[in-house]
This record gives structure tokens, sequence and C-alpha cells, in this order.
């Protein structure tokens, strides 16, 4: 039996890791003038682009850096399934702090993830 | 002082551009709360620097305009915010058909022998040649006869009073009339024609024209600006005089002489003293400006259309002399009081600086960088300096991403209207990419020297333009807020005060309306930058 907590923890530091390289990203991309400005799509599109490395870093980190008991195959599958687990949650985390982020952080860059208006 | 209603006049060619700049310094926001009645008085109804004060007019007053309510023409007075002031504009042109002379006018030119004495009683005042040139494009210099014919025009309109033109005059002047402390500034050269002719006997005309009317006395309070010579055009030739109703046309050789013998007139003349409460003195200390130069004219421009003059900064110092007649809080003397100031001129080169121009110089500060900032950012930030691009859609996408949605319902129109405001008071581009100088642009290329903003603020280059930093133009350390940034950071940094500015509009005094809500956050968001004090009553 293997402790799967600190695999979901990690996974829960990826997304927030990840959801900062993007805030920071988002503003560092200028506004744009003009009737058709790039800078929206520009920062929701990294926002989705760190989404998806976000969630495969975590997951890659998972699979070459943990320790797997060479003799427990159960707990081997159990710590496999906790780092696919961990990932997905990396991933829905992100979406969902992302998601509140841009809803409560109204400075127009953060923003631009969720509410894209032109 | 705070009078809610004002009227201004502008007389002839010069007297249009002083309009103009005076307009300009409405646009900046510098009458709040006030309600401009304009009239336009010239004799030349096809002068190209009239039609273009009155396209200007039109076009503050669409801007102005409510979208909502289509009968709210020109909107309402509002406070703290570009385009403030109300305007009203009144139409008056003396009644010239093309080929008209004093004698038909007169009705002197018959040979009977009733109107002998009458064309003999001319014949003392006035030369043959100044009673039978072309009145159509005004009084070409020939005061004595401008002044009388000026004054029976007016007088006229309220004798008649049958045209939509009379009937819109005679309200101007009676709406003067109602009120007893009604300022009413006029703007004219005095070395010229009509405005020459017209300004010393304006007021009278008003105030029998007003007796004719509601048998009532004119009690307003007028000033005047007194503009010499600052400008100078081909001379006439000797053919161009022999033409049939040519040979009398202005020579602006005599400019100088004619500005002399002017302000010895002014000094002097009961009636201007008694009728006049403040007038301006404005100077020019240089060579003329050349309206001919790079024109090509092989005869004098008597008016019309052709007649289309860049503007001139001591025309701009006339409009800060209305602004300082009708911020004075009282007048003390009975009699006309005159007023001049100097601004530093070294061998040519002047010196501008806002103290120059206004006593409220913060306030001014303010404005004045602040509509340029904002123009030159919708010009070149929103890409809108190309003929038929507008920029306001950029300032309604910024405001989205700060979730503010109430200017979507901004209409093409208007977007087109403000923009090309920002355009005419700064530059535009023509299809190739060149600049075309907006007012400001005339105005500093009118004098060498300083002209209040640093000069990279008036490149001729649109590459040059962009590099404009628009947070380094004020002297003050305070109002730098780009100092040391290029102009993209400080395109980031207004962007990024302008939306934190969403809820910043109060709209019982900045307007409640989209288009106004608007130009109001653009105007605190520049103030706000700027950390410069208001203009208040």
């Amino acid at each position: 039996m293997v402790s799967t907590v600190p695999v979901y923890i990690i996974s829960a530091a990826f997304a927030g890791v990840f959801l900062l390289i993007a805030a920071i990203i988002s503003n560092a991309i200028k506004f744009e003038g003009g009737a058709n400005p790039k800078d929206p799509g520009k920062r929701k599109m990294w926002f989705w682009i760190l989404a998806i490395i976000g969630t495969i870093a975590n997951l890659l980190f998972g699979l070459f850096t943990y320790y797997y008991p060479e003799n427990n195959s159960y707990a081997k599958s159990q710590l496999i399934t906790a780092i696919g687990i961990g990932a997905g949650i990396c991933f829905a985390l992100y979406i969902v702090l992302g998601f509140v982020l841009s809803a409560t952080i109204k400075n127009g860059k953060i923003n631009n993830w969720f509410h894209h208006k032109k | 002082m705070s009078q809610d209603k004002i009227y201004v006049i502008g007389i002839g060619g010069t007297g249009m551009r002083c309009l103009e700049c005076f307009v300009h310094l409405c646009a900046m926001g510098m009458f709040d709360n006030k309600e401009i009645n304009i009239l336009t008085l010239d004799t030349d109804q096809a002068n190209g620097n009239l039609s273009r004060v009155w396209q200007l007019i039109d076009l503050y007053n669409d801007i102005k305009s409510s979208t909502e309510k289509k009968e709210d023409r020109g909107g309402k007075p509002l406070k703290n915010t570009f385009f403030s002031a109300k305007l009203n504009l009144t139409k008056f042109a003396p009644n010239y058909p093309e080929g008209l002379d004093y004698l038909q006018l007169a009705q002197i030119s018959n040979s009977d022998e009733t109107t002998k004495i009458n064309r003999d009683l001319a014949s003392l005042f006035l030369s043959e040649e100044a009673q039978s040139f072309n009145l159509t494009h005004g009084y070409r210099a020939q005061t004595h006869l401008g002044s009388q014919l000026m004054y029976h025009a007016i007088v006229g309109a309220a004798k008649n009073r049958k045209t939509d033109e009379e009937k819109a005059l005679m309200k101007f002047i009676e709406d003067i009339g109602e009120k007893e402390d009604r300022r009413v500034f006029i703007f004219g050269s005095v070395f010229g024609g009509t405005g020459a002719s017209s300004i010393p006997v304006v007021p009278k005309a008003f105030d029998d024209a007003l007796y004719m009317s509601k048998g009532m006395r004119m009690k307003a309070k007028f000033g005047a600006s007194l503009l010499t010579e600052y400008f100078k055009f081909t001379s006439p030739n000797s053919e161009q005089k022999k033409k049939k109703g040519e040979s009398v046309i202005a020579d602006s050789s005599y400019f100088t002489l004619n500005s002399q013998a002017a302000m010895q007139f002014y000094q002097k003349d009961p009636t201007v003293k008694a009728t006049y409460k403040n007038l301006y003195c404005i100077g020019w200390p240089v060579d003329p400006i050349d309206f001919s130069k790079n024109k090509n004219e092989a005869q004098t421009i008597t008016g019309g259309k052709d007649q289309k003059n860049q503007c001139h900064i001591t025309e701009l110092v006339s409009a800060f002399a209305a602004y300082d007649f009708i911020y004075t809080k009282q007048f003390i003397n009975s009699e006309a009081e005159y007023f001049f100031r100097e601004v530093p001129c070294d061998q040519g080169v002047f010196n501008f600086d806002f103290e120059d121009l206004s006593d409220q110089a913060k306030g001014l500060k303010n404005k004045f960088a602040g509509l340029y900032s904002v123009a030159l950012m919708t010009l070149t930030f929103h890409k809108s300096a190309q003929e038929g691009a507008e920029g306001i859609t950029g300032w309604i996408n910024l405001a989205k991403r700060f979730e503010k949605d109430v200017f979507d319902h901004l209409d093409l129109q208007s977007k087109l209207n403000i923009t090309n405001y920002f355009k005419i008071f700064l530059f535009s581009l023509n299809k190739s990419g060149d600049i075309i100088p907006g007012w400001l642009y005339q105005i500093k290329d009118s004098c060498q020297g300083k002209f209040l903003l640093p000069a990279s603020s008036f490149a001729n280059q649109y590459s040059q333009i962009e590099k404009i930093n628009a947070g380094e133009l004020l002297p003050d350390e305070e109002s730098k807020w780009g100092k040391g940034k290029n102009a993209a950071d400080c395109a980031q940094i207004f962007a990024k005060e302008f939306g934190g500015k969403k809820d910043s509009v109060n709209q019982d005094e900045q307007g409640g309306e989209a288009k106004e809500m608007l130009i109001a956050q653009l105007f605190n968001t520049i103030s706000s930058l700027q950390k410069l004090q208001r203009i208040s009553d």
C-alpha cells in the first residue's frame, strides 16, 4: 500500500505553477490598439497551451521521477493510476482556478482567458 | 464668474480662423458648463475659411448631439470633459449678389434728380472706385464704406425680419439683450476689410437693432480682439485692377499702415471707448506670414472658396483673449480697457509657454496636453490616421476587456465624427501616407521656436509621430507619466489606466450617454495621469 496523497499535492502544485506562468505571459503580452486587436486571442491561446503543457509535464514528472516499488505490482499500478488521476486533477484545477482568477481579477489581461472580448 | 450663456462673433476671414481656434479650445474643455452662441458675420458666403469653421462647428455639434434623442442637437453643457461647452451657430451675411456694388446697393446709380443729392453726398466720402467695386468678396479694406454697410445690414435685419438669416440674427441680438450681464466677444482683424469695418460698429448696430425690435437698450458687455498685421498675400497687379468691379483690391503692402491708423482710431474713438469693456491688442513682431506662398497665385485672391488660409498663432492668442474676457470677474471701468501681454521673442524665435496664454496655466496644460495625447493615441495606437479610418472602436474594445460594455452601442458615424475631429485637430494621413497638417500643426508652423509642447511633438513624418512619447509632453515632473519610456509603453500605461477608470465618470457633470461617457473616461484617464488640477468656474 503506497500513499497517493503526495502525488495529488504535486499535481496541484503543478497547476498552480503553470497558472502563474500563464499569468506572467498574459501580462507580458501588450494591449494592441485598433479595431481588431490580436492580444486577447494570444492570451487565451497561451492559457490553453500551458494547460496542456502543464498536464503533460505533470504526467512525465510522475512517470520519471517517482519511486516505483519493483516487487509490488499492486502498489506500482496504484501509483501509476494516481499519476494519471493527478494529471487530470492538475488539468481540472488549472482550468477551474484559471476561470475563477479570470472572473475575479478583471485587469483586462487575465480576464481574456475566459472572457474573450475583442 | 458663472455666466451661463456666452456670445462670440467671428467677422471676416481672420475672425473665422479665430473662431476655429476658439472651437478647438471648447473641444479641449476650456469652457465648462457654458452655452456659447456663435455668430458668423461675413459678406463673402463662399469664403473658404467661413465654410471651414461652419464644418468644424457642425462636426463639434455632431459629436455633442444625443444619439438617443435626435432632436437634442448639440447636446448640453457639461463639465470636466472634452467638448464640454454647448455651441449654437447663427449665420448672417449681408446679401450682396455677384456683381453688386455700392452704387446699386444704395440705389444712387439712377440718373434722376432725386438721387443726385444722395450721389453727391456719397461722393463726398467715397471715391468713385470705392462706390463701384464688386461687394461679393467683402469690403476690400475700404473700412469707411464697410462700416456703413455693415451697420445698415444689421439694422436692416431688424427692419425687414423677412429672411431666415435676418430672423436668426435678431433672435441672437434679442437673446443678448435679455440680460444685463451678457458678454459678447468679437473676433476680427483691424487691418483688412470686413472685420476692420465691423468691429467699431457692431455694438452700436446691435443696440439700435434691439431698440427697433424691442424698445430696449443693449446693456451687454462687449470685448474684442484687435489683431494687427500678421499676414500678407500677392499684391494686385494692374491687369487685375482693370477688370470690371475689381478697381479696388485689398493690398497687403498697406496692412502696416492700416494697422497703425486703426489702432489710433481704437485709442481715441469715443463710440468704441463707450461701447467696449475690454480690447485686446494682438500684434505680430516678426515678418508677416505669406498666405500666397507655394500657391502659385498670379493675382490677389479677394475672397471666395480659394480664401482658405491656414491658422496662425495670433488667432489662437485671440481665442485666449476671449477666454480671458469670458472669465473676467467684473469690469470696473466705464470706458474700454486695453490689454496686451508679451511673449519672449529673440530675433524672430519665440518661446510660447502656457503661462503666456492664460492665467489658469495648470488647467490649460491638463486640457491642452490632454486632448493632444488622446488625439495622438487614437490616431497612432488605434491606427486611424488614414482617410475613412476610425479609432474609437479601439477604445471601446479596450474598455470591453475591462468588463465595461456600456459603449458597445455607439454607432459608426459617432466613432467617425470623433476620430475626424482628432484628425482636424492634430493631423491625418493621405493615401500615400504623407502628413496633412491639422489645426495644431498649422499653429505650430506659423511661428519659429518653442510652442507649448516639445518640438518633437510636431514631427512631420508618420514614423516619427508614432514615436512621440505622450507621457513626456509637459515640463512639470509630476506630469511626466511616461518618463523614460517609449511611445508603445506609454500607450500601455494609458490603456491600463483607461481600464481602471471605468467607473470614474460622474454622469451628472460629464454626461450619461455612451458617447459622453467614453469621452469623459478618456478625459479622466489623461487627467489622472497628468496629475494636474482642473479648471473650475
